[in-house]
Order: structure tokens, then C-alpha cells, then sequence
């Protein structure tokens, strides 16, 4: 299935670069080249091939672990990636350790709670969450944080220091996905008989929380955190422009604006593998969380 | 409606948006008007969010950058839900392979992160209000499909659709006079909860360059116009993002309660 999958995306990207206006050559060249000269140019990068030798060309190319040159300024992009991509990781994850913990916990009171006016405000909390423009909230904190009290650097990559905000930022919005879905969740548990039974055989309250109500609740809130940390690894674009952290959210959207395609390929296949892979160890999860599906897959 | 949160929203977002919409009727619509004697001044009566490094009112930028963000978001609600609505409802008819090719198609997009897919799509066609909603709606038909074949899937199995069967219904009548009227409700339910989201992308996008292009002021591009005068004049920047929340704020508390009161899941 994965196969496949990168097949498809690479070929799909690789089409529609291919048809953006302009092509490498004539921006390599000057205006008034002879038409020769365009000619052997054409012949040497081997644009003139049919597409679909092109194509297994760049295959060709990946096979060996090359992901070709950026346009602009003839780095590797392969060796780009690799030095980017902890960067990213270690965003991702800091920014999860934030999200995860602190959506869990306010999901789990505002859907356990009884008490109305506990449940409407951590509600209104998780919709601000959702409703913040990424963007602003990075400027504000590099108001507060950097320019006002002067104790956080407002952009860079590096230490630790340079990490807080961008992570801070970026599990905002995670923070909401997680107690929004972890809310619902645990509503529907709720309901459930066992918990009844649970409830009337005298269980301790925080036996019956963690053992049954969040236990069966887990899954969806599992699928969430897959996606988010999925998509942040593929490059928290806004957040890492922002703040200047040298990651491949950074370097894709550098890639874009600029149009240098061999960067913007290899980012997509990198990020579309990186997905592949979360998803297949939430997959994971899900069997070790859950011995019904293991169960379901073994039957068939 | 039944929440007192959603009466709120509806109120403070009709009153924003009327307000943005008649100040052009009424004159105020000089938000391009460059004055040089007054750059960056800090928000005072005369301009309510100060004015930007052009000299420019924030407050009438602001006001015009709701209009468009608004015009941009419902349109492309509207695209997306007819896209999504006729393939949904094809899938979910049809059903075998040609279901199992839609969704496919559409459970990748729902789980890949939507805004690098948004950026792609968008950079394929020249930045301007044509590319935020070909590429708003070009992602956020996913849902409205999704949606839209479960309750065909559904609707396919009820009595009634099978006596016109067997009256001889044709089955494009099929479809249009029995099926799709019991997916509307829910569509324009489900419009409402996603029109928060388009309101957040389509200011991402102008952020980062790729929306409304300036002059024009668009709420994003603001906020990012003023990234540069943070300590000098944060007010650039503050006012048209808090304005983005106030309004997706908004929105998101009305899908809520639509989703709980109708029991909507996407």
C-alpha cells in the first residue's frame, strides 16, 4: 500500500510541476539564445525526452537516494532534508508534550464534569483554541515574550530557549483538536452500561476514570494526535516562518515561493513517507490499545 | 438554536459584518488612501486602529479585509458543498468501485495536513480571490462528500426509494427528487460549521503572501504587513488578527452548537 501511495504522489507532483509555466531551461538562459544552443541545453538536461522518461529519470534518481539540486542555489536537497528534519521533529514533539497532557486532561473534565458552567467554559477555552490564527498568536507571544519582557529570543533556530515559543504556538491549535475529540469521547463512554455497573459494583473514582472511561475512550483521541503530529512533521509552515526555525515547513514554503521544484518534490515525498509512517504506528496503537481489532484482523 | 453562546455569536457576527459591509455605502471606503503626515500613529479617536506605515486607517482596512475575507469564505462553502454534494451523492449510489475510488480520494485528503495542500493548489494559479477559493474549495469538498454519501448510503435502503424503483423512476429522478432532498438540511448544517475554518485558511493564506494580493487589504496580509513594526507600532498587526478570531470565534461557537443540536459529525 505504501508503494503505490509514493508512486502516485510523486507522479501527480511531478505532472503538475510540469505543466507550471516555464521551464528550467529558458531560466537558466539569457533572453536572446539561439535557438541551438536552447537546444543542446534541452538535450543535456533531457527535457526534451517524452514525460514519462523524464519521469522514470527522477525515479532513477530517488532509487539512489538523490533527490537532485535546488534550482536557486545547487544545494542537495536530500542533504538539505536530512539537516532540517530534526529540527522538525524536535518542534513536533516538544509541541505535543505540551498538547497532549493539557488536551487530555481539559477533554476529560469537560466531558466528565457535571457541572454546567465547568463544562461551558473549558468548551468556550477548547473553541478559542481552534480559533486562533496560528500566525497571530506567534506575533503575540513575540510581543510579550521577546520585545516586552525581553526573556525569550523572538526568532532563530538553536537551543532550547528558541524552541519554547514556536512549540507554544503550534500546540495551541492542537490543544483544541485533542479536547475537542477527547470531549466527545468521553461523553459516549459515559453512557455506556459498563460504566453503570462500574459505577454500582463501588469502584474508586480514579480506578473507573483511567480503567474504563479512558481506556475505551482512547481511540479516537489516538487518531488525533496521529494526524496532528503527522501534519506538523510534514512542516508547521506558518509557525516555523514566523519564528525562523530552520525546519521543513520552512524549506517547503521557501521551495514554493520560489518555485524550485526538485525542493518542493522532495519535500512532498519526504512528508508524504513521514505520514505514511505515523499513520501505519497509530495503526499500531489502535491493536495494542485495543485487543478487538486485533482480534477482527486475525478473523479476517 | 437553541445555546445561549450561538444567540450571542450570531449577533456580534451580524453586527460586524453589517457594520463592514455599510460603511462602504456610506463613504468610508478610503482604506487605500496613503497619508504620509500620520504614519503609524497609535489608535485615538480619529482612527480607531491607529493607522499603518503607509499612513493608512487600520480600522477601514480592517472593515474592508472583513468583506472580502466574508465573500471569499461563503463562496467557497458554497463551491465546495455543490462539488462535494454530487460526488457524495454519486458515490454513495453507484457504490462499489466507483464509491470505493471516491473515498479513497477523500479520506486522503481529510487526513493529509490540509493547509500545505491548500499553499500547493493556490501557487498553481495566478494569487488573487480566484486562487483562495479554487483552492479553499478544492480541499473542502472532502467533507461535504463524506457526509453526503452517508446519508445516500442510507436513504438508498428506505421503502420509499425502493417503490420508485419499481414504479420506474429514472434514476437521475431517483437521485434529484428523492435522494438529495433529504441531504440538504444537513449540507447547509454542516456549511454553517465549516465556514470558521475557511475564514481561518483564507487569512493563513494571505499571511503568507498567497491571497488577495496588495494594495487590496485582506485581513492576513495585514497582520503580516505589521510584522516588522512589532515594538513601534503593534497595533498593525493586533487589531486585524484579533478581528480574524472575533469572527472565527464566532463561527465555530455557531457550528458547535448546530453540531450538537443536530448531532453532526465530520
Amino acid at each position: 500500500m505504501v508503494i503505490p501511495l509514493l508512486l502516485g504522489i510523486t507522479f501527480f507532483t511531478f505532472l503538475i510541476l510540469k505543466n507550471l509555466p516555464g521551464d528550467a531551461v529558458t531560466n537558466l538562459i539569457a533572453e536572446r539564445s539561439s535557438p541551438e544552443i536552447i537546444e543542446e541545453l534541452r538535450q543535456k538536461l533531457g527535457t526534451d525526452k517524452p514525460f514519462l522518461m523524464q519521469y522514470l529519470g527522477y525515479l532513477n534518481l530517488l532509487l539512489s537516494g538523490n533527490m537532485g539540486k535546488s534550482l536557486i542555489n545547487q544545494r542537495d536537497v536530500a542533504e538539505e532534508i536530512k539537516k532540517k528534519l530534526p529540527n522538525t521533529i524536535k518542534l513536533t514533539f516538544l509541541a505535543m508534550a505540551f498538547a497532549i497532557p493539557l488536551g487530555i486532561t481539559i477533554g476529560f473534565i469537560s466531558g466528565y464534569s457535571k457541572d454546567p458552567t465547568i463544562t461551558k467554559i473549558l468548551d468556550s477555552l477548547t473553541i478559542c483554541a481552534l480559533s486562533f490564527p496560528v500566525f497571530w498568536i506567534g506575533l503575540i507571544l513575540i510581543i510579550i515574550f521577546s520585545l516586552t519582557l525581553k526573556v525569550l529570543p523572538p526568532s532563530g533556530t538553536g537551543a532550547l530557549q528558541y524552541l519554547i515559543l514556536p512549540a507554544v504556538t503550534l500546540s495551541i491549535p492542537a490543544i483544541g483538536n485533542i479536547a475537542r475529540i477527547t470531549k466527545i469521547s468521553i461523553s459516549e463512554v459515559l453512557h455506556m452500561p459498563y460504566i453503570l455497573t462500574a459505577h454500582a459494583k463501588g469502584l474508586p473514582p480514579l480506578r473507573l476514570k483511567i480503567l474504563h472511561i479512558l481506556k475505551n475512550a482512547i481511540i479516537p483521541i489516538v487518531t488525533i494526535i496521529g494526524l496532528d503530529i503527522g501534519s506538523y512533521l510534514n512542516g508547521a509552515v506558518v509557525t516555523e516562518t514566523i519564528f525562523g526555525w530552520d525546519g521543513i515547513g520552512k524549506y517547503t514554503m521557501e521551495g514554493i515561493i520560489r518555485r524550485d521544484y526538485p525542493v518542493i518534490l522532495g519535500c512532498v515525498l519526504v512528508g508524504t513517507t513521514i505520514f505514511v509512517i505515523i499513520n501505519t504506528l497509530t495503526d499500531i496503537c489502535y491493536h495494542i490499545l485495543d485487543p478487538r481489532i486485533r482480534h477482527e484482523i486475525k478473523r479476517g | 438554536m437553541k445555546s445561549k453562546e450561538g444567540k450571542i455569536s450570531i449577533f456580534i457576527l451580524l453586527l460586524v459584518v453589517s457594520v463592514s459591509f455599510s460603511s462602504s455605502l456610506i463613504g468610508f471606503d478610503n482604506y487605500n488612501e496613503i497619508d504620509l503626515d500620520i504614519i503609524t500613529t497609535p489608535p485615538s479617536l480619529q482612527h480607531p486602529f491607529g493607522t499603518d506605515m503607509k499612513g493608512r486607517d487600520v480600522f477601514l482596512r480592517v472593515l474592508h479585509g472583513i468583506r472580502i475575507s466574508i465573500v471569499i469564505s461563503i463562496l467557497s462553502v458554497i463551491i465546495s458543498s455543490l462539488i462535494g454534494f454530487i460526488i457524495g451523492i454519486i458515490s454513495g449510489y453507484i457504490g462499489g468501485k466507483v464509491d470505493l475510488f471516491l473515498m479513497t480520494i477523500v479520506d486522503f485528503i481529510l487526513s493529509f495536513p490540509t493547509l500545505l495542500f491548500v499553499i500547493a493548489i493556490s501557487i498553481l494559479f495566478p494569487p488573487g480571490m480566484l486562487s483562495v477559493i479554487i483552492a479553499l474549495s478544492a480541499i473542502g469538498w472532502s467533507s461535504f462528500a463524506r457526509i453526503t454519501r452517508g446519508i445516500t448510503l442510507s436513504v438508498k435502503q428506505m421503502p420509499f426509494v425502493e417503490a420508485s424503483v419499481c414504479t420506474g423512476c429514472s434514476h437521475t429522478r431517483i437521485l434529484l427528487r428523492h435522494i438529495a432532498p433529504q441531504c440538504l438540511s444537513t449540507i447547509f448544517i454542516l456549511m454553517g460549521i465549516k465556514l470558521g475554518g475557511f475564514v481561518l485558511a483564507e487569512a493563513t493564506l494571505g499571511f503568507l503572501g498567497l491571497g488577495i494580493q496588495p494594495p487590496e487589504p485582506s485581513l492576513g496580509a495585514m497582520v503580516s504587513s505589521g510584522r516588522h513594526y512589532l515594538l513601534t507600532a503593534p497595533w498593525i498587526s493586533v487589531f486585524p488578527g484579533l478581528v480574524i478570531f472575533v469572527i472565527v470565534f464566532c463561527f465555530n461557537t455557531i457550528g458547535e452548537s448546530l453540531r450538537k443540536v443536530y448531532d453532526i459529525r465530520d
